[in-house]
């Protein structure tokens, strides 16, 4: 296995990154942010570029992780939550008409968890769920040491359950700093870090929040572990205590290992690990 | 592939320990084929409950019975057949059933939650028979669900899964809602006197059912959001009423993002009664199958 040369593909819902592995190392890779426009071909035909900017003949095959729901049977990808235009793409022939090799398809948060279960912080544990908080928020989940995808690759998407006068989504999520701090993570962050009280303050909000949907994670999966992951979770020494701290004070059973992902380009890497 | 049923001809003996009912039945070739009910007192002492417990599985058990199944509305340690706080009996705190069942008759025994109990009924005697993943929702004095994952039962750390029930909702939590006891809360009446009125075609009953099909469809998104299963098989108390709040909730459905995963979803009602004995039954058919698939 560590030996074939395979792609993976993150498609998020801001930048679409494409990474050659070869022995079990990414070694090249691409990155292009995802156009904001109506016309379903701009997105498809950037996603091809992406790929072919990484491609070589070694390649045996691709994986990629797509911020929606999708048919893994026929590889048609169906809503996708931040890329509007794409309503009912048949992806996976589209990808294999171009690039004739075997194409694997699956949800971009079930990609993070199998990718931290193979090669990051929940190698070897069973029951796994893997929190994405990104411009969106996503779980994937490995149960009895499988990905558990569901029907539609559905499965997993929690955050969209009504949570205060949205959802969990807006409210854990690079949303939450965008829409209720109008800001950005990113933005909060650098503004911790010079010691603005305002900013510590928002993400000390965003962990009780995030508190409330960890605790939902664990009344639905009851997992051994959870991996947080997500440009979000880059933030993680100015909420990773409290979170905790949060979750644990009500004596909340099942509190399961909480760690958050260390491992570079770990959407890619489990994104090609779908071709195995 | 799931195991085929050229074994079912074993015996067992499943329990279903709701509270103050209790139905214990010898099942066999996906039939039972003894039973017995008896109503308990459920507020009697550890000891006398326990007694009449041993007292129905004696009536139903001989010598070809293979394993004892037990459904229990509680929290289950499932390895160690350990039940805490068990729902109605005040006096059970912290029954190490397993062993004591096992002592008693010397058979495989294996204990687990109601809703798990259920699920794994539909799994190998009812609607879910062929399908892979699959939901129960049992919806009666609580709201939980059973969840069967690769043909399997998937129970998680400490049989937590599917605590959907305890998932905060509105001012309350899901359960508060999506419950027989939600009726009382919010309308001082019982399910049971709602539904009689539903039916003789009383209007207020029937908008109260309407309502109640919208939360719900709200108990079927966070399934759908959660585990996206083939199939969800609605159970407990008030699938009585489904004719009742079936096209509300069909309707509240039709607002999911995901239009293709409601597309794909079957949605059925548990048909047969006596799935809380075979669902206690099923456990020993779901352990077997766990075993096969790790001696592959």
């Amino acid at each position: 296995m560590e030996n074939k040369t395979i792609i993976g593909v993150d498609l998020g819902g801001t930048n679409m990154r494409a990474g050659r592995i070869e022995n079990g190392v990414i070694v090249a890779t691409s990155s292009k942010a995802v156009p904001k426009t109506d016309n379903a071909d701009e997105v498809l035909n950037l996603l091809i570029d992406t790929i072919t900017s990484v491609l070589t003949d070694e390649v045996i095959a691709i994986g990629v992780g797509i911020p929606g729901i999708l048919d893994k049977k026929t590889g048609v990808v169906f809503d996708i939550v931040n890329i509007p235009s794409w309503k009912e793409i048949e992806l996976q022939k589209e990808l294999n008409m171009h690039f004739d090799l075997p194409i694997h398809l699956d949800n971009d948060a079930n990609c993070f968890a199998r990718g931290e279960n193979i090669f990051g912080k929940a190698k070897d544990v069973e029951n796994v769920v893997g929190l994405t908080l990104g411009t969106g928020m996503g779980a994937g989940v490995i149960i009895n040491g499988k990905l558990h995808s569901g029907l539609m690759c559905g499965a997993g998407e929690l955050g969209e359950l009504p949570y205060l006068n949205a959802t969990y989504e807006k409210y854990c999520s690079g949303q939450y700093f965008r829409d209720i701090c109008n800001s950005t993570g990113e933005e909060e962050y650098k503004k911790a870090e010079k010691g603005d009280i305002d900013a510590i303050e928002n993400f000390e909000n965003f962990a009780s929040h995030l508190a409330k949907a960890i605790e939902m994670v664990i009344l639905t999966y009851a997992p051994d572990k959870i991996v947080m992951g997500g440009s979000v979770s880059k933030s993680k020494k100015y909420f990773e205590k409290l979170v905790m701290q949060n979750v644990t004070k009500n004596d909340f059973r099942n509190v399961p290992v909480i760690e958050y992902s260390e491992l570079e380009n770990s959407a890619i890497f489990g994104a090609a690990s779908l071709c195995f | 592939m799931i195991l085929k049923h050229d074994n079912n001809e074993d015996a067992i003996v499943g329990v279903f320990l709701g509270g103050k009912v209790l139905h214990a039945g010898k099942v066999k070739n996906d039939r039972i084929v003894k039973s017995t009910s008896c109503t308990i007192d459920n507020l009697a002492s550890e000891e006398d409950v326990l007694e009449q417990v041993i007292k129905a599985i004696s009536e139903v058990f001989d010598d070809e019975v293979k394993g004892i199944g037990v459904g229990v509305p509680s929290l289950v340690d499932t390895e160690k057949g350990i039940v805490y706080e068990v729902q109605h009996i005040p006096s059970w705190q912290e029954v190490h059933l397993k062993d004591i069942l096992t002592d008693i008759y010397n058979v495989n025994v294996y204990i687990n939650n109601d809703a798990n109990c259920f699920v794994a009924g539909e799994k190998y005697f009812g609607e879910a028979i062929t399908k892979n993943n699959a939901v129960g929702l049992v919806i009666g004095t609580g709201l939980g669900a059973g969840v069967i994952v690769d043909n399997k039962l998937y129970s998680g750390n400490n049989c937590g899964v599917g605590e959907i029930g305890a998932i905060p909702y509105k001012e309350h939590t899901l359960e508060y809602y999506v419950s027989s006891k939600s009726f009382s809360v919010k309308y001082e009446m019982d399910f049971e006197t709602l539904l009689e009125r539903a039916k003789n075609g009383n209007v207020i009953a029937k908008r109260i059912f309407d309502q109640f099909g919208e939360e719900v469809a709200m108990a079927i998104k966070t399934t759908l959001f959660a585990y996206d299963p083939e199939i969800i098989i609605l159970g407990g108390s008030t699938a009585e009423a489904y004719p009742f709040f079936a096209k509300s909730m069909t309707d509240a459905l039709q607002k999911f993002p995901y239009k293709k995963v409601i597309e794909n979803l079957e949605i059925k009602v548990s048909a047969n009664l006596e799935m809380p004995v075979l669902g206690a039954a099923a456990l020993f058919f779901d352990a077997r199958q766990k075993k096969f698939n790790l001696n592959k």
